[in-house]
């Protein structure tokens, strides 16, 4: 079987110089314009950290060579035949994404915020009647949206000056309530050191947020229009 | 290892858990991992959050006690 890192353009000269799983060579697959970056295995690799580790290592490698779509951990095909035809079907879509993230990186970041959401600090109210219910249940639906357009404000304040620095970006805010912002942003190589320095200000003039930046990644969250080149998916059998 | 090493570190892996089992190119393909396993890394991703949270809490407490 074969396993597949990542997807590169297929005018890039070599396979990058890295072993695989089970400490296999690396090797390219190419068809009409893009390259599959893989290695033949015997066995599904375990999910656990060193594989994780050690897939991200080739799709690191491959990037330091070309530009690279990163694969889904866990990627098998039956051959190399299967993986021409693989990338070969989704050839315009996999030439359309690699264009889009020449020479660029992602860059993660996850703002952590405390915040007082009254439940903590209220007393236990039993509600004496269906009125006092009711206008307890109005007073704490009326407190989360006021919680919630607080957080979008400041998510706002946060990604806004640091996405028009990115040629793209990806925003959750609150999906958890300590997490105030989960974001991703395509960054030209050149630009990286300009999003730091206004990652850094961002954080001087936000003392009561913790920041945690980490990257540069492969484009992970950038390998398609609408999150992924995701075709067929069988994922889960 | 200090503290702030050991949350960067906790952060990392969690951005790449993150992004390899979630993001990325989908061939199609035979993903041979089932939903169990990836259900196992996810409550294991939800635990690296709230470890995160606990450390920060726990600066910020030790912050707290020594300007006090």
């Amino acid at each position: 079987m074969i396993y597949v890192y990542a997807v590169t353009t297929s005018n890039v000269r070599s396979a990058p110089d890295v072993k695989g799983f089970e400490e296999a060579e690396v090797s390219l697959v190419r068809a009409r314009g893009v390259a599959a970056v893989v290695s033949p295995i015997q066995s599904n690799p375990d999910l656990d950290e060193a594989n994780v580790l050690r897939h991200e290592a080739v799709v690191e490698a491959a990037m330091a060579l070309g530009p690279v779509l990163p694969v889904r951990f866990g990627t098998l095909l039956a051959d190399e035949d299967a993986v021409r035809e693989a990338i070969e079907i989704r050839r315009t879509e996999l030439a359309a994404g690699l264009r889009r993230v020449k020479g660029r990186v992602e860059l993660a970041l996850r703002v952590l915020w405390s915040h007082d959401d009254g439940h903590a600090s209220r007393p236990a109210v039993s509600a004496a009647s269906g009125r006092d219910y009711l206008l307890t249940s109005l007073e704490q639906s009326r407190q989360v949206r006021c919680l919630r357009r607080r957080a979008e404000a400041r998510a706002r304040d946060i990604h806004r000056p640091l996405a028009s620095l990115a040629a793209d970006s990806t925003c959750h805010v609150l999906n958890t309530s300590r997490q105030l912002l989960l974001a991703a942003y395509l960054v030209d190589r050149r630009s990286v050191a300009a999003f730091r320095r206004e990652l850094d200000q961002l954080t001087s003039a936000n003392p009561d947020l913790r920041m945690f930046c980490t990257g540069p990644w492969p484009p992970f969250s950038f390998v398609g229009a609408g999150g992924g080149v995701a075709v067929a998916t069988s994922a889960h059998e | 290892m200090n503290q702030s090493v050991l949350r960067e570190k906790r952060v990392t892996l969690l951005d790449l858990l993150d992004r390899i089992l979630d993001k990325g190119v989908i061939l199609d393909a035979r993903i041979t991992l089932s939903v169990a396993d990836i259900d196992l890394v996810y409550v294991g991703l939800k635990a690296l959050v709230s470890s995160v949270e606990t450390l920060e809490r726990a600066r910020t407490t030790a912050a707290i006690g020594r300007s006090s």
